[in-house]
């Protein structure tokens, strides 16, 4: 608040290695799966940032991707499935002071979860939305999920899936009210923790869709993108994210994208080949329920005990005989 | 010599044949379209809302209930015309006298309509009356708009700021009371019987052994209770900020009439300020476990007024001054130097009526002061500015507000159109200078607001009907002497020349004001007119022609300075869309890839493309492991075979492990584990 607060405040704090965020807990993902990438980004963002452990809430549903929260030395709440947004939001109204993060997967956000995302992109309240998406149910052993190419062969599909995949970006840009939309993807880690970053320093909801790789239900899934980084779409622009020269050197598919032109990054979410990677989209400007709804009084005990006892109060019955109080 | 030229040389009349123009009634010709305010559609009044925005105009204001009631055809049509004379009767009030808000003068308007009209319109009006949603009070462009617009506009801003630090503040206050209760309910105090008792509640007492809950509690778990020192720290800290006088109920005034005054004030609640600066900052380290004695204390045992930074004064609120700059001593203006170089936030509100003298160059001089926000505006012009002004009580330094109120003559002209005139003349150009705006003068400088910028004055059409009534037209520009006209004050510096003189020796005063015609054989003129509008020449004095020189030449120079700016704005072309082509100066996103420090002989990975996804590490987690980056790298080439690299190198799904050449030449296989390789060479 005072400047003179922060300069000590900042001699005073320690500061944390990644290992701080690490939690005693061995990773159970697969060997070659892409949620490894997405963990170790998010520890270098928590330590980047200074991220206090005891400030920071990780909150997941129900899949392979929400195990995360276990293996990060912070708060976490692994919830029901589909219900990682709702109980997100709450923690974040509470407790606006902490940074809070949902892992949350293309089963777990897309299909059970489905009304929660949207409306969770409605309220656009302060929070960063990681979507692993790895086209599959991986933890309960091979199901189509929403976002299965077609023709998968799954337990569900045996004879390959018939539904053409929702595709989540062209989805998310279609609610009036989303932020931040973006995609990466787990093989290109330095643009992964750069998208996440900024994801992380938006106010607002920001949602970033991982296309993250299952290597032991859809193998080689995304190889002809692995393999031929030509065929890999680097969005790059001064308000988001930039691409440097050993970058551009290993994936020289480059290209101007004005995160702020809505029209634009609509176009390229239908991309699929090649593949955009990079902030299609972020406004500032849209208000957060947060604001929106802040009544500028602190939710004190005594305000919510006043209010619990007004509203008790207004139904209770006096025995007839009792003194008029 | 002639008496008109001898009275533009002497500014004394000669002979009769020149008449003396005070109390005459004469304005400026320009003005002949601007007769009856009441009938014109214009910026004011102004309506002050407690809403967003602060200001509205009362025209503006109609104009959207007509659009929210009637969308179009002979309904809109009849709505606003029911509207425009509601408006023009609320004008006619004001120009009476009136005063108050917008409920109420709508309704006093409406009384007059029914007089003229009968009941008919006041139902006619009905659900008009019922879209107007906006409250507040209306006010005029007269004496005292500048003190109640700004003080209207600096009560918002403070309130916003007060808001945002009540709550900070409050919210401290919570959580550090939190931390005292936490205290108290581990103390033995607050283990005890009663205490516990008084935690539950009357209605279910009697469920409880309270004693039993007591023993139970005898030891908690853990240390108990706070130090002393931090208790006591955080005891003198919560007293502070409950009883700092800044924000809330118990604020002080912070607005002033004399600046010498809330110099004063300013350095009399100093030492107040730091002690909240102080309490706030040990509230902090006190909520974040970081209050480290040790370093905190000595640093805390010295921090006094002189340690507040420009960045802790600003969140204090700021001092509003409404100050006269043509008070008869100077006391002012002296101060005012002091008031502005100063780090207190004063926000100065300086009205002069002296444009042609020291008090119209105040805001110009304050220019040089660097870092105070300046703007200079007319009355007229303060509607436009309203975001301006609000952005100059938000800056964070001191502010300058200079403001032409035009009022002359006792009112005989209207407020509005004289400050106007002041505005359009140069006489009282309007400008702001934002120091926070950019980093260079010309950026920060802007002369938005003022007309036809890029001419020494601005040049309007004029007709006329001459003697044979017809129609005459030519293009009069309006000068720093046209705006004079406006000041009884300046009276003796101009002469009406009669109709038998107008000879070709008289020239527009514009002429000579710019040069283009000769000083030796011409005497400068200014249309007129009278109050039946009858056209008149009045010669102009020397005297007065300097001044207006003046004027002319201060309107150059801030020219000059947002000249750069504005050629290289209209320059620019827009960037076109273009990939960020990789150069040196730009920041690298990624290590250059390792291969280009590595022989082909060598093992390497490309570390910054790793993806952490085990395979390697599984492998051989001697050879292979991660860096502070949890990215892989070859620790230890010799802990493993090359059979081992060229497994991880096939194995890695992001193809970035490159197993080099075998160390080892009796490595069973070689040749096969080779050919392998080659693919990852």
């Amino acid at each position: 608040m005072i400047p003179v607060a922060d300069c000590l405040l900042r001699t005073a704090e320690a500061h944390h290695d990644l290992a701080d965020y690490r939690s005693e807990l061995v990773p159970r993902w697969c060997n070659g799966c892409g949620d490894n990438a997405i963990l170790t980004a998010m520890q270098r963002l928590c330590r980047d940032e200074d991220l206090a452990p005891e400030k920071t809430v990780f909150v997941s549903g129900i899949g392979c991707s929400s195990r995360l929260p276990h293996y990060m030395n912070t708060y976490g709440f692994h919830g029901t499935h589909g219900r990682a947004l709702p109980i997100a939001e709450g923690v974040k109204l509470s407790r606006p002071d902490l940074s809070v993060f949902v892992s949350t997967g293309d089963g777990d956000c897309l299909s059970i979860g489905a009304a929660h995302w949207l409306h969770a992109l409605r309220y656009n309240v302060d929070l960063t939305v990681l979507l692993h998406d790895n086209h599959i149910y991986g933890l309960t052993k091979k199901q189509a999920s929403p976002t299965s190419p077609l023709g998968t062969k799954s337990n569900t599909t045996p004879m390959g899936s018939v539904l053409a995949p929702l595709n989540p970006l062209t989805i998310t840009l279609g609610v009036q009210t989303a932020s931040f939309v973006a995609q990466a993807v787990d093989w290109i880690p330095d643009l992964l923790y750069q998208v996440i970053s900024a994801a992380y320093r938006h106010k607002g909801l920001s949602f970033v869709r991982i296309l993250q790789r299952c290597p032991e239900f859809m193998p080689g899934l995304f190889d002809p993108w692995i393999q031929d980084p030509k065929r890999m779409l680097l969005l790059s622009h001064a308000d988001g994210v930039t691409v440097g020269p050993a970058l551009a050197k290993v994936y020289p598919n480059v290209r101007a994208h004005d995160p702020s032109d809505r029209a634009a990054a609509r176009a390229i979410a239908e991309v699929e080949d090649p593949l955009p990677v990079g902030i299609l989209y972020r406004d500032p400007a849209v208000p957060r329920y947060e604001e929106l709804r802040h009544v500028g009084e602190l939710r004190t005990v005594e305000r919510v005990r006043r209010g619990l006892e007004a509203e008790l109060d207004r139904f209770t019955i006096w025995p007839e005989d009792a003194a008029t109080p | 010599m002639d008496e008109p030229r001898f009275f533009h040389l002497t500014g004394r009349r000669a002979g009769a044949t020149l008449a003396p123009i005070a109390d005459r009634g004469l304005r400026p010709a320009l003005f002949a379209r601007f007769g009856d305010l009441t009938r014109l559609r214009y910026d004011f009044p102004l309506v002050l809302t407690d809403g967003d925005p602060s200001v509205v105009s009362l025209s503006g204001l109609f104009d959207g209930i007509l659009d929210a009631i009637a969308s179009g055809g002979l309904e809109r049509d009849r709505a606003r015309r029911l509207l425009r004379r509601v408006e023009r009767e609320i004008r006619a009030l004001l120009a009476g006298g009136s005063d108050g808000t917008v409920d109420a003068l709508w309704d006093e308007a409406v009384a007059r309509l029914v007089t003229k009209d009968g009941e008919q319109v006041r139902r006619d009006l009905l659900p008009l009356r019922a879209a107007l949603r906006i409250a507040g009070q209306i006010v005029d462009c007269d004496a005292e708009l500048p003190a109640r617009l700004v003080t209207h506009l600096w009560h918002a801003v403070e309130a916003r700021r007060a808001e945002a630090m009540r709550r900070d503040i409050d919210g401290l206050v919570a959580r550090l009371s939190q931390l005292v209760r936490a205290d108290f309910l581990r103390s033995e105090a607050g283990r005890s019987a009663p205490a516990l008792r008084a935690g539950i509640g009357a209605r279910h007492q009697e469920l409880f052994d309270f004693d039993a809950m007591a023993r139970l509690l005898a030891k908690p778990s853990g240390p108990i209770g706070l130090p002393e020192s931090r208790r006591r720290r955080i005891a003198s800290t919560l007293t502070v900020l409950q009883a700092q006088p800044f924000f809330g109920d118990r604020a002080r005034s912070f607005s002033f009439r004399r600046v010498d005054v809330a110099l004063a004030a300013f350095r009399e609640r100093l030492p107040l300020m730091a002690d909240l600066v102080r309490a706030i900052s040990v509230a902090e380290l006190e909520l974040a476990g970081a209050y480290v004695e040790a370093t905190h204390d000595p640093y805390f045992a010295d921090f006094d007024q002189t340690a507040l930074a420009r960045e802790d004064v600003a969140r204090f609120p700021s001092y509003l001054v409404r100050a006269d700059a043509d008070d008869g001593d100077g006391t002012t203006r002296a101060l005012l130097m002091e008031a502005l170089t100063g780090r207190a936030p004063m926000k100065i509100l300086l009205e002069t009526d002296d444009v042609f003298g020291l008090g119209g160059r105040l805001a110009t001089t304050a220019l040089g002061l660097g870092d105070v926000f300046v703007l200079q505006s007319a009355s007229a012009g303060l509607y436009g500015q309203a975001l301006r002004v609000r952005a100059a009580l938000e800056y964070a330094g001191p502010a300058l507000l200079s403001v032409f109120p035009g009022v002359l003559d006792r009112g005989r002209l209207p407020p509005y159109l004289v400050a106007a005139a002041a505005t359009e003349s140069r006489a009282f150009p309007t400008f702001t200078y934002d120091p926070s705006a950019a980093p260079d003068l010309a950026h920060r400088l802007s002369l938005d607001g003022d007309p036809q910028p890029e001419r020494p004055w601005p040049v309007h059409p004029f007709t006329y009907a001459d003697d044979e009534l017809q129609q005459v037209g030519e293009r009069l520009a309006f000068t720093p002497v046209d705006f004079a006209l406006c000041d009884p004050a300046l009276a003796s510096s101009f002469a009406e020349v009669p109709r038998a003189g107008w000879t070709a020796e008289l020239v527009p005063a514009a002429d000579r004001l710019d040069g283009a015609a000769d000083r030796t054989d011409t005497v400068p003129f200014v249309w007129a007119i009278d109050a039946e509008d009858r056209l008149r020449r009045l010669v102009v004095d020397e005297r007065l022609l300097r001044l207006a020189r003046r004027t002319a030449d201060a309107w150059a120079r801030l020219s000059e300075i947002t000249e750069p700016a504005s050629v290289v704005a209209a320059t620019q072309v827009p960037d076109a869309p273009a990939v960020p082509a990789p150069a040196e100066d730009r920041p690298a996103a990624a290590e250059a890839p390792a291969s280009e420090a590595h022989g082909s002989d060598d093992p390497y990975i490309e570390t910054p493309r790793c993806t952490t996804c085990n395979e390697c590490t599984t492998l051989n987690g001697r050879m292979f492991a991660y860096n502070e980056n949890r990215q892989a790298y070859i620790a230890d080439q010799s802990a493993g075979t090359y059979s081992e690299l060229v497994e991880a190198a096939e194995g890695c799904q992001v193809a970035i492990i490159h197993p080099g050449k075998p160390r080892d030449p009796n490595e069973p296989g070689l040749d096969e584990l080779m050919a392998r390789a080659e693919p990852f060479r």
